[in-house]
């Protein structure tokens, strides 16, 4: 593990499904094309919006889905040119200029992470907002998110207010079975 | 749903072909059937159309990156399944290259020659075919069946154009025992089909895989049924020799082509 691990705790009671964190990021960072960064998917349902269970006990709640930034990230590993790697703030990037654009990342990658760049045809990817939260500043998905329900923090700092929301919360990160130890966290 | 990609098709279908072929073409000369005065001018052909087979391959698999001139950066991280490929395919074609010079100046293929080839074409389908293993975003492929369903694949098509190779050059021992082969392996991937459909069927999990119905029968039928029809009556002595090698190796391909399509259909990531 990096000695700094950045991470983030999304609260899925509180996300309202706006996705105001996708277009934030999406413009911010002019993601090309049919390419997203960060998405929002229906828990329990692949259409979007889509209610699951049954009357009176219905449920309509929401997981916003972006880059894990795993501690021991399987696209890193598997990456032929060593292009995606991982910087010492734990972050997972892509280096553009040495990308082959094999897509391979997408294949061992569980969440869907890594998206071709159509016009630059190599791979981009959450960054986390390095620019940004190297100046102390916060991720635009967590800034622009109206229902506050994502917290970005240090998870290698045990006394971090994000490490310590997630044991209080029970907060457990995505397909944890692969192995990869997730940054990201969901209540 | 993955994109059903034609060059991973014909990279996959044309490995296949070629680590098959050398292996069981190797054990042909092993066996001593064919006769010193056919051998020679038989191997310098088919290690010709064996280096082909491999040329196209990579052509094919480089024409699917996104940046196809860059492919020398894929043999950066030697520990990626994508740069053990480029390795693996290296090493035979320089085996295959020394075996057609070999042959070129009319001197026989050594055994030694047809061994470690077919040690590196094994080594080949297995990093072939970890490729898929280790795409832990499509359940349906990472899972160990498609090893042997990588193997299986080679070893159906590699016998095949041995089968058309025996009869072609007349080899009078050749016909009935080359039937009997071509049947075990139909029957060996008819097993592997079968241990693939399970897995899809029970085995993955998270995701909703599309229905293949039309191109199973087609696969099952043209690729499957219809190649241990053929290698039963020509083991039965009921169909000509060449006639029913080519007709079996045309059927073997068409079938693997659908088997390929079928399996990058269900390539549906998490």
């Amino acid at each position: 593990m990096s000695a700094k691990q950045y991470g983030m705790l999304i609260d899925t009671t509180r996300c309202v499904g706006c996705q105001t964190c996708v277009v934030s990021c999406k413009i911010n960072y002019q993601v090309p094309e049919e390419a997203y960064w960060s998405s929002v998917e229906t828990i329990g349902s692949e259409v979007m919006y889509q209610p699951t269970g049954k009357y009176p006990h219905p449920v309509l709640a929401f997981r916003p889905r972006l880059c894990n930034h795993c501690t021991d990230p399987v696209c890193v590993k598997n990456c032929p040119t060593g292009a995606m790697h991982k910087d010492e703030n734990g972050i997972v990037s892509v280096s553009q200029e040495v990308c082959i654009g094999c897509q391979y990342c997408v294949w061992v990658c569980p969440y869907n992470a890594p998206k071709l760049d159509t016009v630059q045809n190599v791979m981009s990817k959450c960054t986390f907002c390095q620019g940004r939260t190297t100046k102390g500043e916060k991720p635009y998905c967590v800034e622009s998110c109206p229902a506050e329900a994502r917290i970005f923090g240090l998870i290698s700092d045990p006394h971090s207010e994000i490490s310590r929301l997630i044991s209080a919360k029970h907060a457990q990160p995505l397909l944890p079975h692969f192995g990869t130890v997730p940054s990201v966290y969901y209540v | 749903m993955a994109e059903i990609n034609l060059s991973l098709i014909v990279f996959t279908l044309l490995i296949g072909l070629c680590t098959g072929t050398f292996i069981f073409y190797g054990l042909w000369q092993f066996s001593g059937i064919p006769s010193e005065e056919t051998s020679p001018k038989s191997s310098h052909r088919v290690m010709l159309l064996l280096l082909i087979f491999l040329g196209v391959a990579l052509l094919a698999s480089a024409t699917h990156l996104g940046k196809t001139f860059r492919f020398l950066n894929a043999f950066r991280n030697p520990g990626s399944m994508i740069a053990q490929e480029g390795i693996w395919s290296i090493a035979l074609g320089v085996i295959l290259l020394i075996a057609f010079f070999l042959t070129f100046k009319g001197q026989k293929v050594p055994k030694v020659l047809y061994a470690v080839g077919g040690l590196v074409s094994c080594g080949l389908l297995l990093v072939c075919s970890l490729v898929y293993v280790r795409a832990l975003g499509f359940p349906a492929w990472s899972n160990g069946v498609t090893i042997v369903y990588y193997f299986g694949s080679a070893a159906l098509l590699g016998v095949a154009v041995v089968y058309a190779l025996s009869v072609q050059h007349a080899e009078k021992a050749a016909g009935k025992m080359m039937a009997s082969v071509a049947l075990t392996a139909v029957f060996v991937q008819i097993v592997v089909t079968l241990a693939f459909a399970l897995h899809l069927q029970f085995g993955v999990m998270y995701v909703n895989l599309p229905s293949t119905v039309v191109l199973d029968i087609l696969r099952w039928g043209i690729g499957l049924l219809a190649p241990a029809i053929i290698a039963y009556l020509a083991w039965l002595g009921k169909i000509k020799g060449k006639s029913a090698a080519w007709s079996f190796l045309t059927c073997v391909i068409v079938g693997e082509v659908f088997s390929r399509l079928i399996f990058f259909m269900q390539g549906v990531h998490l």
